[in-house]
């Protein structure tokens, strides 16, 4: 079964994204988990309507065959009298692969698509169970599962389509994404660039999930989980991998001797805390001409109340120099001060790493980008995003 | 009775700016290097290898009301301008 039609064609799309349980089966187009009425006047939720499909190219045409078929028992009136406006009198017959007509029906008209055919009928059968039971309805959103070979997603990004940017997303389909850095923030940049149809992403981290962990990341954990102490790049993959392909989990540290593993990636986010391995891996990015974004924040309990700074940084070919001091290569515990303080919370990190994923998506020309930002820092207190930019 | 000579209130040489929640009284007309916000921001700054402070400020003046300062740079404080200054390194 392909869905390719269903992508390609505007009055399919548009009963797929309202929701209709839609499937094209030997040629023919079938809508599944309608209720209807029996004779008994009970409301049953397992028609299928069927129509023929004209297509060229993969497109639908206007329909020129008005009749419809159906799986089920005959479709009634609320009080059980069968609907005789749309009977005919054809025999059962099967179309192959499956797919049974029981029943045929006719109610002419000059249909203008497949959305207001199948609306058309689909409008008088559910109409009558609606009246038994107003909760009734053919619209049940069914997860959709991918098709074919080279899809990212398990099931289809139905999101993109009901809002019709699926132009935009592709500006970002097959890249190589590396995330540098599994922590609170790391693993909010991991939530979000799943659902986006990037080819791989490369996830770096050694570390153990654990309980501190997992409230500053996405999910909840149960505690047998976490007993388990999993390592962080096998937590994440696990729950993403239930949606997508083309999760690689590196169970490792970056350092001088693994820095090939960011070789051939085409964007990387950096998120993590300590600056000796972060010059060192930067260094690289930039060996690589790679455009990257680098996230930090800094959180301080002043007067019983938490300030701060939420930054982001990123760097392109275009804006290293400028982008450079706003990196942060200060130390894990700060240097040891009296001022040290590792105070992260899960808004914090799922703030900064949202920024960071706008920042990607505006350098692959998703978003608009008019300012050319290399710093964004969103202060706490005062509640604005500061940024410095190019232009 | 002779009235005192009325004379004008002078003109306050400093202002009055906020970092990081505290005020802080500074001179009116002098630039604020980095290094003195840091100071002003922290009793006793530290120092040393794996220190590194990101400066972000609002409200200041109109040329550019909001923006970033990095080492060696400064700017001219203004009455009511907000600073942050804090390492950024946590993720």
């Amino acid at each position: 079964m392909s869905r390719r039609p269903i992508a390609r064609s505007a009055d399919l799309l548009r009963l797929q994204n309202e929701g209709y349980d839609l499937e094209i089966r030997s040629g023919y187009l079938l809508v599944s988990n309608v209720p209807y009425v029996t004779s008994q006047a009970a409301v049953r939720y397992d028609g299928s309507l069927i129509s023929t499909l004209e297509m060229s190219d993969d497109v639908t045409t206007a329909p020129s065959d008005h009749r419809a078929f159906w799986t089920g028992e005959h479709p009634c009136h609320s009080d059980g009298r069968k609907i005789t406006s749309i009977e005919n009198p054809s025999a059962a017959q099967s179309f192959g692969n499956g797919v049974q007509a029981d029943f045929t029906f006719s109610a002419k008209a000059q249909y203008r698509d497949y959305h207001h055919k199948i609306t058309t009928y689909l409008g008088r059968i559910t109409g009558e169970a609606t009246k038994i039971d107003p909760e009734a309805t053919a619209l049940t959103f069914p997860a959709i599962v991918a098709d074919g070979d080279g899809e990212v997603f398990k099931y289809v990004d139905t999101a993109t389509s009901r809002a019709g940017i699926g132009a935009v997303n592709e500006k970002v389909a097959g890249l190589k994404i590396g995330i540098i850095g599994l922590g609170g923030t790391g693993s909010y940049v991991l939530d979000l660039v799943v659902k986006t149809p990037v080819a791989e992403i490369h996830t770096f981290d050694g570390d153990v999930y654990s309980q501190h962990n997992a409230f500053r990341s996405p999910g909840a954990p149960g505690h047998e989980e976490l007993a388990t102490k999993p390592k962080k790049v096998h937590h994440f993959k696990a729950i993403y991998e239930k949606m997508r392909h083309g999760i690689i989990a590196h169970d490792v540290y970056l350092d001088e001797t693994n820095l090939h593993l960011l070789d051939g990636l085409d964007f990387v986010f950096v998120c993590v805390d300590r600056g000796p391995v972060k010059e060192k891996l930067v260094e690289r990015l930039v060996a690589n001409g790679l455009s990257f974004v680098e996230v930090g924040m800094g959180v301080m309990l002043v007067e019983g109340k938490l300030c701060g700074i939420v930054r982001t940084t990123t760097s392109t070919a275009e804006t290293r120099t400028q982008a450079a001091p706003h990196i942060s290569y200060a130390d894990g515990d700060g240097g040891a001060n009296e001022y040290a303080s590792n105070i992260q919370i899960a808004e914090l990190n799922a703030l900064n790493a949202a920024i960071a994923v706008v920042q990607w998506k505006k350098l692959f020309d998703f978003y608009q980008d008019t300012r050319e930002q290399y710093y964004t820092g969103f202060g706490i207190a005062a509640g604005g995003i500061v940024y410095e930019g190019s232009k | 009775m002779a009235q005192p000579e009325e004379r004008p209130a002078p003109e306050p040489k400093t202002v009055t700016i906020i970092v990081n929640g505290r005020r802080k009284s500074v001179p009116k007309n002098d630039d604020l290097t980095f290094a003195e916000v840091v100071a002003l921001a922290f009793e006793n700054p530290p120092t040393g290898d794996g220190v590194q402070f990101t400066i972000q400020y609002t409200r200041g003046h109109g040329n550019k009301p909001a923006g970033s300062l990095v080492e060696g740079q400064s700017v001219k404080p203004k009455e009511g301008m907000e600073f942050d200054v804090t390492p950024t390194n946590r993720s």
